[in-house]
């Protein structure tokens, strides 16, 4: 936050004078209580359905609208964006971490992305083709795409970036595995030959968390797997510096060409209005907060859904309700001994009342339940196992324990305080465990010890988090692999269908049966739907979809 | 006074050595994985794995640790996991700010501290007096991010005079700089100001009572001649021990402003490693700041000495 602009005057010292006193006492109130029931109920009411494209805007005159605008006067200035941390590196390969495909995708691009209704539509690539009955993918590279460095893109980058990509991220993996080997036609022409077919093959080389996003090879040739030797890509804005703990810049890529096909989600045209864009990590979500009401930022990156009455009420800021994408995740350890018991794993999801669960993690307005694993994603709202969901029968469970012969072996459930609404939800969810017989031993941990531990499969029997968008099922990482080890034949064998097959009728029958499965096998308990909370500066426009992280290529600030 | 002070330093080598060990054995049986935290929540167990073996931290304990300890004696830290830079350079970045905000901070406290402490005795056991010394208990007993909150909530969110967070260079522009600095620089020196207000009026006092107080004022020197010539003076000298201890109330109170106010020093260096368990640098910064209150102990007992030539250098070394 190197840039503060406002400037201490005579006359501004005279205009404030007169309201210190009687604003100063509320306002201390306010942020120290989170905000009350007035406030709050004093907020627009998001309107509900999963399938709403649109965010609500509470409290502000502005509704964001994904379209890309032109206009001389909204370019300039420089955008000031409030992260929750510092990003763990810059390099998309590397991370799940949504900050690094927040702060990097304005840096680098992906052959693939995802158009207004979450279609992997291409972006570096100019086309795609699926020949040879699905067992070649051809993709062609739009000509003269320049790198930050100056080089031009070309099909040595695509296959360099491919090939690295593959062996970090599990999907680049699971991609390979169908891979037989990529040939380089031509300088903008890739071949991708195939073992099997591969209908998912745009998604997995779409924007996303550790996605393949395309470097130089020049570059990857002086990188390893855990370090970018440089930070260079072909998105609209270029790295300028990266002050760990204070802040990453990047400036306004001059050579960047946009494609002449109109904004449309992520993908399309960017105009990229801003000289320059500052992310700047403040961690204290309070210090956000009140960054956010003095002005000093145009955009943080998540608030918890109690600060969103504080935000409302103050002046140049808007508040952004967001439609269902993401939701509260219970992921159970299919290999502890307790939880090998299917009554036992049944007991749980039938005790559970999901209602008051949301109510006590993001409090009213911000939730919703429904069943399917992929909200904000219409295309995959499938309502299977709905009648498995949130049954909140006590009695029942308590049946089941006993059919089970529970004997009292603690429930080792881990949590964090980091993420507030994981942490009010596991509270509640322990109350109505205890309350149907269960013995619960709630271990409370800092985020890094839970990473470490919930590796370990002999020390836990659930764990809370958080499940963020995807636009398609076969990114939800359900694999045999992935903690919780829900090992079971048949459901890997749907999913490797769903990887395999192209067309969206026959994938989403396949969904269907996973989904459905998902809610009999009780390998997870999806509790209920978060509408996430964003906080802008009422001047900055046309932010774009945010369920994949928001993008401000398009965006700009109103005089 | 020299081979006291030769004494003491060679003192440092062992107290390091200690520290160090100490901090690294903690820091390894801390559950926590850099590599977990890197790859993020959607990772799976084997590729954690993978990068734990591409970052060799799983490495035995005792092949690590005296390679560490080797490169320590050579001033070489090591290498951030997160930060893509060295130890010592990250440690330097930081160091800066965490340096000024102390510095304003305590002039802050000395500047609000001392004269409040001169005030009280002046004006003793009146209204006053007893005003300053709730005013003093106060800015001690309130937590430092609490009285952070409220100031950047008057005079960056109210009032607008000051940005509510962030750093700016001395170099970039001084202006600037110490408008960024000045909030949390206030929260910091109010935070610590009591204890040089109490010490003062406790000392001066004792002072007061002296003889050679006594004799000035029988000459007829002024209230004032006598406050700040005679007992005052005298009166400074058993608190530059006290400022010298101040020194880990400074930097323990840094962690917590640097995190309210986003200043990027030493505090959130340290409580940002923590979280991501960036051990390097845990370990760097522990044996930096480490060094720092030794040497300021070394320093705050030679200008005891210095100050109160009555005091043997035997004396403050045993």
């Amino acid at each position: 936050m190197s840039g503060f602009d406002r400037r201490l005057t005579r006359r501004r010292v005279l205009e404030t004078a007169a309201a210190l006193a009687g604003t100063a006492g509320l306002s201390v109130f306010a942020i120290s209580c989170g905000g009350d029931e007035d406030s709050r109920a004093g907020a627009e009411s998001p309107t509900a359905g999963a399938d709403s494209p649109t965010a609500t805007t509470a409290g502000a005159e502005n509704t964001i609208v994904p379209t890309v605008a032109d206009g001389g006067s909204r370019r300039g200035g420089v955008l000031r964006v409030a992260l929750t941390g510092d990003p763990p590196n810059l390099d998309i390969h590397q991370t799940t971490d949504s900050i690094v495909v927040l702060v990097c995708s304005h840096m680098y691009e992906t052959l693939f992305t995802w158009d207004a209704e979450y279609r992997p539509v291409p972006l570096l690539a100019a086309s795609h083709e699926v020949l040879d009955d699905g067992l070649r993918h051809r993709v062609v590279l739009q000509e003269n795409v320049e790198f930050h460095n100056g080089e031009i893109l070309s099909a040595a980058d695509v296959i360099a970036s491919v090939e690295r990509w593959s062996t970090i991220s599990g999907l680049g993996e699971g991609l390979m595995e169908a891979v037989e080997s990529i040939e380089q036609v031509d300088e903008l022409t890739i071949d991708f030959h195939m073992l099997e077919r591969y209908g998912s093959f745009r998604t997995a080389l779409s924007r996303q968390l550790q996605g393949c996003s395309i470097y130089p090879a020049s570059v990857l040739a002086n990188s390893s797997r855990t370090e970018l030797a440089e930070y260079v890509g072909t998105g609209p804005y270029r790295f300028v510096e990266w002050l760990p703990d204070r802040h990453v810049q990047m400036e306004r890529f001059a050579n960047y060409r946009p494609t002449e096909s109109d904004a449309d989600g992520y993908a399309g045209a960017k105009a990229a209005y801003f000289d320059s864009i500052e992310f700047v990590p403040v961690r204290s979500e309070a210090s956000r907060i009140a960054g956010m009401q003095a002005n000093d930022f145009h955009f943080v990156e998540t608030i918890s859904s109690d600060q969103a009455p504080v935000l409302q009420d103050a002046s140049g800021v808007a508040v952004d309700i967001l439609p269902a994408d993401a939701w509260v995740n219970i992921v159970l350890n299919l290999r502890s001994p307790l939880f090998a018991d299917l009554n036992i794993r049944r007991a749980i999801q039938i005790a559970l009342d999901h209602e008051q669960i949301m109510l006590a993690a993001v409090g009213e307005d911000y939730y919703e339940l429904t069943p399917e694993l992929v909200p904000g994603a219409p295309a995959w709202y499938s309502e299977a196992g709905i009648e498995y969901f949130n049954q909140n029968d006590p009695e029942e469970a308590k049946r089941l324990l006993e059919e089970a012969g529970y004997d009292g072996t603690p429930v080792r459930m881990m949590v964090t305080q980091e993420v507030q609404q994981e942490y009010n939800a596991t509270l509640t969810m322990k109350q109505q465990l205890e309350d149907v017989g269960f013995v619960v031993d709630l271990q409370v941990y800092d985020g890094a010890t839970l990473s470490d531990r919930r590796d370990d499969e002999a020390v836990w029997e659930t764990y809370t988090a958080s499940a963020s968008f995807r636009p398609d099922p076969v990114m939800r990482n359900l694999s045999s692999s992935a903690t919780g080890w829900w090992e079971n034949d048949e459901k890997d064998k749907l999913f490797t269908e769903l990887q395999t097959e192209a067309d969206h009728d026959l994938r989403f029958e396949v969904w269907e049966q996973i989904q459905f499965m998902f809610y009999e096998d009780v390998p997870r308990l999806k509790i209920g739907n978060i509408r996430r909370v964003l906080a802008r500066a009422s001047a900055l426009q046309n932010i774009g979809p945010t369920s994949m992280q928001p993008e401000f290529s398009n965006a700009w600030l109103e005089e | 006074m020299i081979p006291f002070i030769i004494r003491r330093l060679i003192l440092i080598v062992p107290v390091m050595l200690i520290v160090g060990t100490i901090t690294f054995l903690l820091l390894h049986v801390t559950p926590g994985d850099p590599a977990a935290v890197m790859l993020g929540p959607d990772a799976t167990p084997a590729q954690v794995e993978q990068l734990r073996d591409d970052l060799g931290l799983d490495e035995p304990l005792l092949v690590q640790y005296p390679r560490w300890i080797s490169n320590v004696v050579k001033f070489d830290l090591g290498r951030s996991i997160f930060l893509d830079r060295p130890v010592i350079n990250a440690i330097l970045e930081r160091a800066l700010p965490t340096l000024q905000l102390s510095l304003y901070a305590l002039i802050i406290a000395i500047g609000l501290g001392v004269p409040a402490g001169v005030l009280a005795v002046l004006k003793r056991d009146t209204l006053l007096d007893r005003m300053l010394l709730i005013l003093a208990l106060s800015g001690t007993a309130i937590a430092d991010f609490f009285l952070g909150m409220l100031l950047i909530l008057l005079f960056a969110v109210v009032l607008q005079w000051f940005p509510s967070g962030g750093y700016v260079a001395f170099s970039a522009d001084p202006v600037e700089h110490f408008r960024a600095m000045f909030l949390p620089s206030l929260a910091l020196g109010i935070s610590i100001a009591g204890l040089p207000a109490r010490l003062i009026r406790t000392s001066m006092l004792d002072v007061i009572q002296e003889d050679y107080v006594k004799v000035a004022v029988s000459r007829g020197l002024s209230p004032w001649v006598v406050t700040t010539r005679h007992v005052l003076r005298n009166a400074l000298i058993p608190a530059i021990t006290v400022f010298g201890y101040t020194l880990g109330d400074l930097l323990g109170g840094a962690v917590v402003v640097e995190t309210v106010f986003s200043l990027p020093g030493m505090g959130q260096l340290v409580v940002n490693s923590i979280a991501r368990r960036d051990f390097p640098v845990i370990q760097g910064v522990v044996m930096v700041i480490a060094v720092a209150y030794l040497l300021a102990n070394l320093l705050v007992d030679i200008l005891y000495v210095a100050a109160d030539p009555r005091v043997r250098v035997d004396r403050v070394s045993r």
